[in-house]
C-alpha cells in the first residue's frame, strides 16, 4: 500500500451555495480539507449541517460554486470510483428486511465486488465501529444505538484501508452512550491518522466536537459563523448567540479548555 | 460419502438451491404423470409408451409442464424483485395491478382490431407483446406515483387496488362492446389456465420471457444494496435509476408473457418469496434464484392438482392459487400486525 505522508487536499469547497439570496439553505462558503484532518460541523437544528453534507456527496446540486474531491469536480467522478474513496453515513438508515448485521456491513463493499459477509474486512470494520458483538444478530431487532454502530461499520468497510479517503458522518454518535462515544471516536481518530483519511463529522455535542476534531465549523441559519480550531471557535458569546442558550463557561486549567454548561 | 453429509458440507446457498432443484425435478415427475392421461414415470423412462401416448404427451402434456415452470418462475421472480424494489414484502404483480394492467391491454387488443392488417397467425404474438407493454406501463405508473409514497405499504396497496378496480371496470366495458366471437375469445383467455397453449406460442413466450428472467436475476446483488435506501445506495456506488429501469422492464416482460399465455394467476409472486425469505433470509442473491425455482415447483403442483381434483374436468389453476394465496395473505397481514411491522 502506498501511503503518502505529505498533506494533500482531499476536499475542496469553492464558493458553494444552495438556494437564492433571500432564502438561502446554505450561503456561499469555501472550505479546504487535507488528508488526515478531522472537521467537526456544529450548529443548532436546521442550521444547514445535513445540507452541507448533501452538497459534499453530490446528493444535492449546488446553486453556485463547485465541490472537488481529490482535485476533481464531484460531477466528473464515476459513481463506483467515487464510492471507493468516499463514504457517508446518514442520520438514519431504516431497513425493512431482517438482514444479519454482517450482511448489512458487507453491503458497504458493493463498489469493490468483494461483498460477502464472511470477508475479514467486514469483521475488522465491525470491530472498529464497536459493533463486533452484534455479529449474527438481525438488524431489525437491534436498538437504535446498535443499528447506528452497524451502519458506521458499513461506511467504514466501504473505504477500508484506502489511503486519503473521505469520510462523511452525520451525527454518528447521536444514539450512543458515553462509553461507546469515547471508544468509537478513539477508534475513528486512529483510523483517520493511520490511513490519512479526511473526516467531516456532524456532531451535536460541542464537548465531543472539541475533544475530537482538528477544526470546527459552526453553522447557523445556513451561514458559516466560524471556522477554525475548536478552542477558537467555541467561545461563550458565540455559543450562546448561536444556540440562544444561557450558558456559563468554566476554564479547565489542566487541559487548557473551556467547559460550557447550561445555566439552570 | 453419503448424500446427507455431502449436502451438509455445501455452502448454505448452494445447499438451498440444490434442494430446490431436486424438488423441482420431483414436482416435474409428479406433474408429468398426473391428469386424464395417467402415465407412470417408469413407463416414461423405460419407453413403455405407445406412439399414441407419446403424441399426447409431447403435444399436450409437455408444453403444459414447460408453461407451468415458465409462468411460475416468472411470477415468483417478478414478485421477489418488486418486493426488493419497493422495499416492501407485500409488493406483488397481482396486488399492485401489473397483471390487470397487462390483461386490460390484452382485452383492448382483442376488442379493437387495430391489428387487423396483421395476418391471423400473428395476432397472438401481438397479444403477448401488448400484454408486456400494458404491464410495463402499469409498473412504471405505480413507480412514478409511488415516489411520494416511498414504498409505504398502505399507499402501494391502495394504488394497486385502484388500478385493479379500474382495469376490471374497463375490461367489463370492453365485454359490452365486444361481438360474440371476441367475447368468447376474451372469456376463454380470462379464465386463466395452462391448458390452452400450443408449442409454437410457448416457444415465442419463452423467447420473450427468458431475457426478462435473466434481467431480474442479474440485479440480485444491487437489490440488496437498494435496501439501504436510495441515498445510501447511491453513496455506495449503485445506480438506482438504472436498477429501477431494469426491474420494471424485467417485471413487465415476465408478467406480460405470463398474463398473455395463462391469464391472471394470483398470489404466487407474494407467497413464494415470503415463504422462502422466512427459510433462507432476506438476501436477494439467494432469494431471487430460489424464488424462480420455488414458483416453478408450486405452479407445477398446483396445475397437477387442478387437473386431477375434478378429473376429467379441470379447475382453472388461477382459482386454485387464489384459494391458497388469499388466506395466506390474510395470515401474513395478521402476523405482521402482531409483530408491529405492517
Amino acid at each position: 500500500m502506498t501511503q503518502t505522508t505529505a498533506k494533500q487536499p482531499v476536499l475542496t469547497v469553492k464558493e458553494v451555495s444552495l438556494g437564492k439570496p433571500d432564502s438561502w439553505r446554505l450561503q456561499p462558503m469555501s472550505l479546504d480539507l487535507n488528508s488526515g484532518e478531522i472537521l467537526a460541523v456544529c450548529g443548532p437544528n436546521g442550521a444547514g449541517k445535513s445540507t452541507l453534507l448533501g452538497l459534499l456527496t453530490g446528493e444535492l446540486q449546488p446553486s453556485s460554486g463547485e465541490v472537488l474531491v481529490a482535485n476533481r469536480p464531484l460531477n466528473a467522478w464515476p459513481a463506483a470510483e467515487l464510492a471507493r474513496c468516499r463514504s457517508r453515513m446518514e442520520q438514519s438508515t431504516p431497513l425493512s428486511f431482517d438482514f444479519l448485521t454482517q450482511e448489512v456491513v458487507a453491503l458497504g463493499r458493493y463498489a469493490w465486488g468483494d461483498d460477502t459477509a464472511d470477508s475479514p474486512i467486514v469483521a475488522e470494520a465491525m470491530q472498529a465501529a464497536g459493533a463486533y458483538e452484534l455479529l449474527g444478530r438481525k438488524i431489525t431487532r437491534l436498538s437504535g444505538g446498535e443499528q447506528q454502530r452497524v451502519q458506521l461499520a458499513r461506511v467504514l468497510a466501504q473505504i477500508w484501508q484506502v489511503p486519503n479517503a473521505l469520510l462523511l458522518l452525520d451525527e454518528p454518535m447521536s444514539a450512543q452512550d458515553l462509553g461507546q462515544q469515547q471508544q468509537v471516536l478513539r477508534n475513528l481518530k486512529k483510523l483517520v491518522k493511520q490511513h490519512n483519511w479526511s473526516l467531516v463529522c456532524v456532531l451535536h455535542d460541542l464537548n465531543l466536537a472539541s475533544v475530537f476534531s482538528d477544526r470546527l465549523l459552526m453553522l447557523d441559519k445556513g451561514k458559516v459563523q466560524a471556522l477554525g480550531k475548536p478552542t477558537e471557535v467555541l467561545n461563550l458569546q458565540r455559543i450562546s448567540s448561536v444556540y440562544k442558550a444561557e450558558l456559563t463557561a468554566y476554564y479547565h486549567p489542566e487541559n487548557n479548555r473551556h467547559l460550557v454548561m447550561l445555566d439552570d | 460419502m453419503n448424500t446427507m453429509t455431502w449436502l451438509l458440507g455445501l455452502k448454505p446457498a448452494t445447499r438451498a438451491l440444490t434442494l430446490l432443484g431436486s424438488a423441482l425435478l420431483l414436482a416435474l415427475l409428479i406433474a408429468s404423470q398426473t391428469g386424464t392421461l395417467a402415465l407412470g414415470p417408469w413407463q416414461f423412462i423405460t419407453g413403455g409408451m405407445t406412439s399414441y401416448d407419446w403424441q399426447i404427451w409431447t403435444a399436450i402434456r409437455l408444453p403444459r409442464l414447460l408453461l407451468a415452470m415458465l409462468v411460475g418462475s416468472g411470477l415468483a421472480l417478478a414478485g421477489a424483485a418488486m418486493q426488493g424494489l419497493f422495499r416492501n414484502p407485500l409488493a406483488d404483480p397481482g396486488l399492485l395491478g401489473v397483471s390487470s394492467g397487462a390483461s386490460l391491454a390484452v382485452g383492448l387488443w382483442i376488442v379493437f382490431p387495430v391489428a387487423a392488417f396483421l395476418p391471423d397467425a400473428w395476432t397472438w404474438q401481438g397479444q403477448m407483446l401488448i400484454a408486456c407493454v400494458g404491464g410495463w406501463l402499469t409498473c412504471w405508473l405505480i413507480f412514478r406515483l409511488g415516489q411520494n409514497g416511498q414504498g409505504n405499504m398502505l399507499w402501494l396497496l391502495l394504488a394497486g387496488l385502484a388500478i385493479n378496480t379500474l382495469a376490471g371496470a374497463f375490461n367489463g366495458l370492453l365485454s359490452y362492446v365486444a361481438d360474440d366471437q371476441q367475447l368468447r375469445q376474451m372469456s376463454l383467455w380470462g379464465m386463466g389456465g395452462l391448458g390452452f397453449v400450443r408449442g409454437s406460442e410457448l416457444a415465442v413466450g419463452a423467447l420473450v420471457m427468458l431475457p426478462g428472467l435473466f434481467l431480474l436475476l442479474s440485479v440480485r446483488k444491487q437489490l440488496d444494496v437498494l435496501q439501504l435506501g436510495d441515498l445510501a445506495a447511491a453513496d455506495s456506488g449503485l445506480d438506482a435509476k438504472k436498477l429501477r429501469q431494469k426491474v420494471v422492464l424485467g417485471t413487465a416482460l415476465t408478467v406480460g408473457v405470463s398474463v398473455a399465455l395463462a391469464g391472471i394467476i394470483g398470489f404466487l409472486g407474494l407467497m413464494i418469496p415470503h415463504l422462502l425469505r422466512m427459510l433462507l433470509g432476506p438476501g436477494h442473491r439467494l432469494l431471487l434464484p430460489a424464488s424462480a425455482l420455488g414458483g416453478a415447483i408450486l405452479l407445477l403442483l398446483a396445475d397437477a392438482l387442478a387437473r386431477s381434483l375434478a378429473a376429467p374436468a379441470e379447475i382453472p389453476v388461477g382459482l386454485l392459487t387464489s384459494l391458497i394465496g388469499g388466506p395466506y395473505f390474510l395470515w401474513m397481514l395478521a402476523r405482521g400486525r402482531n409483530r408491529g411491522d405492517v
